[in-house]
């Protein structure tokens, strides 16, 4: 069982508005956020990951704040690595935060059999 | 005094709580034990409550709650999934932003909520904390490690290093690219339940050829030397639509998914060994990189893959390393377990302290609930339950053992509760596995079904050796190990179902322990030594000395579709819809002939789905 909050028209005007027509751009100009197939120059898919270990400072989340702490942070992400776009949607995501935040919570949703649960 | 630390697990599947005293485990626990909903997702808040009171803890002063993943880098994997599958994906977008921005990122309020009081809350990496379940409970001062799931935040896989409190992940794999992620998608193609029927496939596999893993591999996997691998994500519906698999996929294996409880066809069999063969082939690359890497002697694995057990055999038999450790709880539950162990040893920086060489810190994993005797007897009189109160442990294993041989079967309640999927012998269900219809009429007594997977055996550890080619113990069951030559006996086939008939090839004799023995002489077995679980030593034990035979068949004690019992209540209710003869609560035996008639107000075989 899956708690959510039903999305109002918000968040698939956003989907609609921002989401496609970066998808679009994106596609145009070859760029990926990952690979979507094999490599067979590749030796190894292997990544080195973001922090191999966890140190105190790492544990303290202040994106769990509050919902617009959690925007502005994801915002600085991708500042950081680059993806501009994604951060100009910032603004427009923490609306959609706050109106979420404001609603009545819904009967909860039973776990799909088709579908592992990872979004 | 020693940190006390809350772990928590919720919101995809499998929520879980945990919680640690000075390292130590004090308790850990599913949600869905308490609240009956099966893999309940939702914040585990009875869960937290239990490990409260189990802690005799009051929540102001827990030094930390501990939240197994890191929501932040979540939603960031997830809108980088939809922008790059748009316009595709509207409907699920929408699902996931209503699901995150109504609980996912509320965490620190659940929390609040649920404990009343202003703790510290902290959040680890997803991977992180496998690693911790994986490494920390182990025996080892240092281990490679490997964790391998659906997915994280980004990280589908890791291998990493262990040693004394350190924990350093060297390499990972990023999502799309999940060997769990490939693993369910063949699951749900072959008619099971994504992220429950998982082990079903696994248990169909002996039954096919793998005539499907070229195709696997050369248009779903690809697979480097060192064991690192990526999908092709065109085969896949998981990035943009609301099943596992696309229309290119059923192109790819002659035809759409198999419906849920349909005719299992020779197509679902080879593509279970199919996968399940390229499954092994990865994690076995897998693992000898990482010796290659580390240089460890020893191995622990994590993550949802882990609980495949029959890879887990075929990794320990290679003696890749000298010895190899699994979380019992290798799923997103025992991330709450692991998330409060990294906590303590990385945030706090405790050291840590191994028990004697041989020992892991994970007790067995009885780490629920216990119901005392006088609980279970309040709970019977009450209601007025017919009972007979059996006080001396001996006689009472003996009743056991004697029902047992006489083919009936028992339930069996007794000490803390599991945590993790497997029943251990504190919430279980035994049966001869002597007898050739054990498996059939197990099945049909207990989940109305019959079932072309057979049990799994619970035997004396000192004896294991007798009956199976397994060099290592295996208390937890989660290793698959053949069933020693001399026991076999031959039958038509091999094992192969020519006619599709399941049934007809699992009901054939394959050994002197038929009910136990899969179709490829294989057992999923649980070890069991006098200090592991002395009352379910006792009772296999008195088995052996009426029979000879010095193990059963230990299966969960759960009907169909729901949890595994956690109380006297559950355990009863199970009892009375099921047509097990014999249920042993602590110091309480009941038998089925005595008991009133039970009158069910609910239509419980509609409330419980379908495995």
């Amino acid at each position: 069982m899956i708690e959510t909050r039903e999305p109002g028209p918000a968040v698939l005007d956003f989907f609609d508005e921002e989401i496609v027509p970066l998808a679009e751009r994106e596609r145009a100009e070859g760029k990926w956020f990952f690979p979507l197939g094999f490599d067979t120059e590749a030796e190894t898919y292997f990544l080195t990951p973001a922090r191999n270990a966890m140190a105190p400072g790492d544990f303290e989340l202040r994106a769990a704040e509050s919902p617009e702490k959690f925007v502005e942070e994801l915002a600085a992400l991708w500042t950081r690595e680059g993806h501009l776009e994604l951060a100009a949607m910032a603004p427009r995501l923490a609306e959609l935060a706050r109106e979420m935040a404001a609603r009545e919570q819904p009967e909860a949703e039973d776990l799909s059999p088709f579908m592992y649960a990872m979004f | 005094m020693g940190k006390t630390i809350l772990g928590v697990s919720a919101f995809y599947h499998d929520s879980a709580a945990a919680i640690i005293r000075d390292g130590e485990i004090i308790a850990a626990a599913q949600e869905e034990r308490f609240s009956r909903r099966k893999h309940d997702a939702r914040f585990p808040a009875r869960a937290i409550n239990y490990c409260l009171e189990q802690a005799f803890i009051d929540p102001a002063e827990l030094d930390a709650a501990v939240f197994y993943d890191n929501p932040l880098l979540t939603f960031d994997r997830v809108m980088k999934n939809f922008v790059t599958v748009a316009p595709n994906g509207r409907e699920q977008w929408a699902k996931a932003a209503g699901s995150f921005f109504g609980v996912k990122i509320a965490v620190r309020d659940y929390l609040k909520k649920t404990l009343g009081a202003d703790t510290k809350v902290l959040f680890t990496d997803h991977h992180m904390a496998h690693a911790a379940a994986a490494f920390y409970p182990s025996p080892f001062t240092e281990a490679a490690i490997l964790t391998v799931d659906g997915v994280g935040e980004w990280a589908t896989m890791t291998l990493g290093h262990g040693r004394d409190n350190q924990i350093e992940l060297l390499k990972e794999i990023r999502y799309p690219h999940s060997l769990g992620l490939l693993y369910s998608a063949m699951t749900f193609f072959c008619g099971f339940k994504v992220n429950s029927g998982e082990y079903k496939l696994m248990g169909l596999a002996p039954y096919g050829q793998p005539v499907f893993a070229d195709r696997i591999r050369e248009k779903l996997i690809d697979i480097k030397d060192d064991g690192s691998f990526r999908l092709n994500t065109k085969y896949f519906g998981f990035l943009d639509g609301d099943q596992m698999t696309n229309q290119a996929f059923d192109d790819l294996f002659g035809g759409p998914p198999r419906r849920c409880e349909s005719q299992i066809t020779r197509r679902e069999m080879d593509l279970a060994a199919s996968i399940q063969l390229v499954l092994e082939e990865v994690m076995l690359k897998l693992a000898r990189h990482a010796k290659r890497v580390t240089g460890a002697p020893n191995l622990v694995l994590a993550g949802g893959v882990a609980l495949n057990c029959v890879a887990n055999g075929k990794i320990a038999r290679e003696n890749i390393f000298e010895q190899i450790w699994i979380q019992p709880a290798a799923g997103d539950a025992g991330n709450a377990l692991g998330a409060a162990l990294l906590a303590h040893h990385q945030y706090f920086d405790q050291p840590r302290r191994l028990r004697s060489p041989a020992q892991d810190a994970q007790q067995g994993s009885y780490l629920g609930p216990a119901f005392s005797s006088a609980e279970v007897r309040a709970f019977l009189d009450r209601h007025d339950y017919p009972y007979a109160r059996v006080a001396e442990a001996g006689e009472r294993a003996r009743t056991v053992a004697r029902a047992v041989a006489d083919g009936k079967v028992v339930g069996y309640m007794v000490g803390r509760m599991e945590f993790g999927p497997r029943a251990l012998g504190a919430r279980s269900i035994l049966g001869d596995p002597r007898r050739a219809e054990t498996q059939s009429i197990m099945n049909l007594k207990i989940k109305h079904r019959e079932s072309f997977r057979p049990f799994a055996p619970a035997v004396m550890a000192e004896r294991a050796s007798d009956y199976f080619a397994l060099d290592q113990e295996s208390p937890y069951m989660l290793l698959v190990a053949p069933v020693r030559d001399e026991r076999r006996m031959p039958v038509n086939g091999n094992g192969v179902a020519k006619d599709e008939n399941l049934l007809n090839v699992i009901n054939q004799a394959r050994s002197d322990i038929p009910a136990v023995t899969h179709v490829d002489y294989s057992a999923r077995v649980q070890t069991v030594a006098p200090n592991d679980k002395p009352d379910f030593y006792e009772v296999l034990k008195e088995f052996e000395a009426i029979t000879g035979c010095p193990l059963m068949v230990n299966t969960s004690f759960n009907v169909r579709g729901e949890p595994i019992v956690c109380g006297p209540q559950d355990a009863y209710r199970c009892f009375m819809r099921t047509e097990m003869d014999l249920l042993v609560m602590e110091d309480c035996v009941l038998w089925k002939d005595a008991q009133p008639e039970f009158v069910e107000t609910q239509n419980w075989k509609a409330e419980y789905d379908l495995d």
